[in-house]
């Protein structure tokens, strides 16, 4: 196959690349960058500017980096272990368990919330069953939509990480005197580790951005996601789209991007470290 | 018994309804390299797995220096295992692979260090303690395998068909290598493989292991010259194997005439199997030979060549001579009274479950049995038995019963597995659903054939299973 030919078998990726995933985010970069006024367009650094000198803003995203890190941690809490104990199920049950994860997954995801919400409303019956202490409102509500959410989105590449784990090495571990505990950290957990890699940025970052939770569970709290989601709808003006909302995803975006790119290395450095075992 | 290292007592092992070792009992002594030999299936991993613990047999003892480990788990057997994957820790490198048996036993680091140090210096891979284990050759990393097992000093290193990823070349030098090692540290060694000539090469002992039983136990040039049975004499090199009969204390005949041999101690007109290996034959002109045949091919095989010849009765006859005779040619042929090897027909070995009323279960159906040649007079109702049937004893019914046999007729279904020409007679083995019976016939049949096959109620033989502490205290 010739080069030209190779390039032509290709473009349909290329336009494909290019129409949903180039286009988007130069547009976002215009809306950063441009006014659109009714006298003609401006190109200013100015919104760019604001959106990264602004308090409001800088602790909108603070806060909302604190939620998806805290939900996050939670995740892998629960995730980790039920990842595993699912590992160890037999293989019929294990596949009627991995369904039972993902059948909330196939309702949508603002119903599912609002589900949620009826449990811990004024009406709602966890309300009732703590004494009349309502959850909504409260920081922990937002952490509860968070992992309620997002908690299969980290089991289910850590528990397919898991079942990829040799049988043998476990063998091996136990073999050469380990018991339950030493498998588990020298065989388990250091094997599943990119699992846990593509689990937590499947958490992290949509944790990050996410405005219906918050805005649902806790309406008190400015996140980053319910910001750029005002600047984009209720509070976009009559001339058109507010480009600090613009700005804002622009900033953000690189943000969530610096924070992948160093979680990657940190898993890269303990694929090539020495110490992959510490007893 | 003090000598023993391992003591298996009657070991069964199923995996649903196919039982992989059938009331199997072995002994290994300190210090010798034992070999588990047999063709895939056999039970022979399944053996080391219940040593290493990995398995628990579903009745039977292991005894370990006298000690019964049968419910220990693995983690807490002084044994170690070279996977046949190697199995090496891809997240560690060499030297915390090497180490991590030794860390789990808390060793001071200093310690730890001279020991792997020692451990690679063994296996001749110094200075790889900061390499990874995917950046090795299959046959280095088969060494690190091997120094992370003996690292730990194990007193029996368990080897499930270790040098079966390596090619041919290096498989050789690591045979020499391992065989060097096992002496060097005097760690008993037991190995596992499908390949012969690696369990000749190497082993002090050769277990040969067919359907979960235990075939022959011997040394190695034992294994070769004295196979006990056609399948210990098939598995074990190139051989002829042929039916015959035993006139008389050394003379025996087969392949339509007599012959003297060396065997004595059977019956008069006892069926037989015979085995002539190929190089055995010496090749003479027509009117010398003892029996004359027509040469239909001749390939070089390094060494020597390898002749199909066919007698006039039709049996194709395996020579190796070093020279060669053209296809075409009438040859002669003589066989020496000691290369003659007369073997007892193996039994068709089964499990049953006594069911009472001179009626076994012998899984596909049940069937009767006389209760005089049996061993005891009762069993208890559904006892585990064993089962003897010899196989010249089972017909081939020539056609289908006009009613679908019931329990009692002794009349079972199977499909032709295996069909095999023996100068006289035919062997073929009959699947019968999770069965697998041995029969000898004059009757042709074709492979894939379902046939039924009757099981006279005279022949069927059965004994009791003994019990482990009775076996335990013959031993000693």
């Amino acid at each position: 196959m010739t080069r030209a030919t190779k390039i032509l078998k290709n473009i349909p990726l290329y336009v494909w690349i290019l129409m949903f995933t180039i286009v988007p985010l130069l547009m976002i970069l215009v809306y950063a960058v441009f006014e659109f006024r009714p006298d003609g367009v401006r190109f200013t650094l100015e919104h760019l500017k604001n959106v990264v000198t602004n308090g409001d803003y800088i602790r909108a995203l603070l806060v909302s980096l604190n939620y998806a890190f805290i939900s996050t941690v939670v995740c892998l809490v629960l995730g980790f272990p039920l990842a595993y104990l699912l590992t160890r199920l037999g293989e019929r049950m294990r596949s009627f368990v991995s369904m039972l994860l993902l059948l909330p997954m196939w309702m949508n995801f603002i119903i599912r919330t609002y589900a949620m919400l009826s449990l811990i409303d004024e009406q709602g019956i966890v309300t009732k069953l703590m004494g009349g202490f309502m959850l909504k409102g409260t920081d922990a509500a937002i952490i509860i939509g968070m992992v309620y959410n997002y908690l299969p989105f980290l089991v289910l590449p850590i528990y397919t990480s898991m079942l990829k784990i040799d049988r043998s090495l476990v063998e091996a571990a136990q073999d050469l005197g380990g018991n339950a505990f030493h498998v588990f950290k020298g065989v388990i957990i250091p094997l599943s580790l990119p699992g846990v890699v593509s689990g937590i940025t499947m958490v992290f970052v949509p944790c990050v951005t996410t405005f219906v939770i918050p805005q649902l569970m806790n309406n008190n709290v400015w996140t980053i996601g319910k910001l750029i989601e005002y600047k984009f709808n209720s509070g976009a003006s009559s001339t058109g789209v507010d480009p600090e909302g613009g700005a804002l995803s622009f900033i953000l975006m690189i943000l969530v991007f610096i924070c992948m790119s160093v979680f990657n290395l940190i898993d890269k450095d303990e694929e090539n470290a020495a110490g992959g075992l510490t007893l | 018994m003090s000598s023993h290292i391992i003591d298996l007592f009657n070991i069964t092992k199923s995996y649903g309804d196919t039982e992989v070792i059938k009331d199997l009992s072995l002994y290994i002594r300190k210090n010798e390299f034992l070999t588990l030999l047999g063709p895939s299936g056999c039970g022979k991993t399944t053996t080391l797995r219940i040593i290493s613990g990995f398995e628990k047999p579903d009745s039977g003892k292991v005894f370990f220096n006298g000690e019964d480990i049968t419910d220990l788990p693995p983690h807490k057997r002084k044994v170690n295992t070279v996977f046949q994957k190697y199995s090496l820790f891809p997240n560690m490198n060499i030297y915390e692979n090497i180490a991590f048996g030794l860390k789990i036993k808390k060793l001071p680091e200093q310690e730890i260090k001279k020991k792997v140090k020692a451990a690679l210096e063994l296996v001749e891979l110094s200075g790889f303690e900061r390499r990874k284990p995917d950046s090795l050759s299959g046959g280095q990393q088969q060494r690190i395998a091997i120094a992370r097992a003996i690292v730990n000093e194990p007193e029996i290193l368990l080897l499930d068909e270790p040098l079966g990823a390596l090619d041919l070349k290096l498989r050789k030098e690591m045979q020499v290598e391992l065989k060097a090692l096992q002496k060097k540290t005097g760690i008993t060694f037991v190995y596992v493989t499908h390949d012969q000539e690696e369990a000749l090469t190497m082993s002090d002992t050769i277990v040969v292991m067919n359907q979960g039983v235990i075939q022959q136990i011997g040394i190695p040039t034992q294994i070769y010259n004295e196979p006990v049975n056609a399948f210990v004499a098939r598995f074990i090199g190139d051989s002829n194997i042929l039916s015959g009969v035993m006139i008389k204390d050394y003379l025996c005949e087969f392949a339509g005439r007599q012959f003297e041999c060396a065997d004595r101690g059977f019956e008069k007109d006892e069926d037989v199997d015979v085995v002539v290996r190929p190089e055995d034959i010496k090749v003479v002109s027509p009117a010398d030979g003892m029996i004359t045949g027509t040469v239909v091919s001749a390939l070089f095989k390094g060494v020597h060549y390898e002749m199909i010849v066919v007698s006039p009765d039709g049996f194709r006859w395996k020579v190796h001579s070093t020279e060669i005779t053209e296809p075409g040619v009438e040859i002669g042929m003589v066989i020496k009274p000691f290369d003659i090897q007369i073997m007892k027909i193996p039994y068709n070995i089964l499990t049953g479950w006594a069911l009472g009323g001179e009626m076994v279960d012998i899984g596909p159906v049940n069937v009767k049995y006389l209760a005089k040649n049996s061993n005891a007079e009762e069993f208890d109702n559904e006892e585990t038995v064993n089962v003897y049937i010899l196989p010249q004893d089972i017909d081939i019914l020539t056609s289908a019963p006009e009613t679908e046999p019931k329990d009692g007729d002794n009349v079972i279904k199977g499909e032709v597995e295996t069909f095999r020409y023996k100068g006289d007679d035919y062997e073929i083995t009959v699947k019968c659903s999770e069965l697998s019976l041995l029969v000898h016939t004059y009757d042709k049949v074709k492979i894939g054939q379902m046939i039924y096959l009757h099981i006279p109620e005279e022949s069927i033989r059965i004994r009791k299973r003994e019990e482990v502490v009775e076996i335990n205290d013959q031993g000693n």
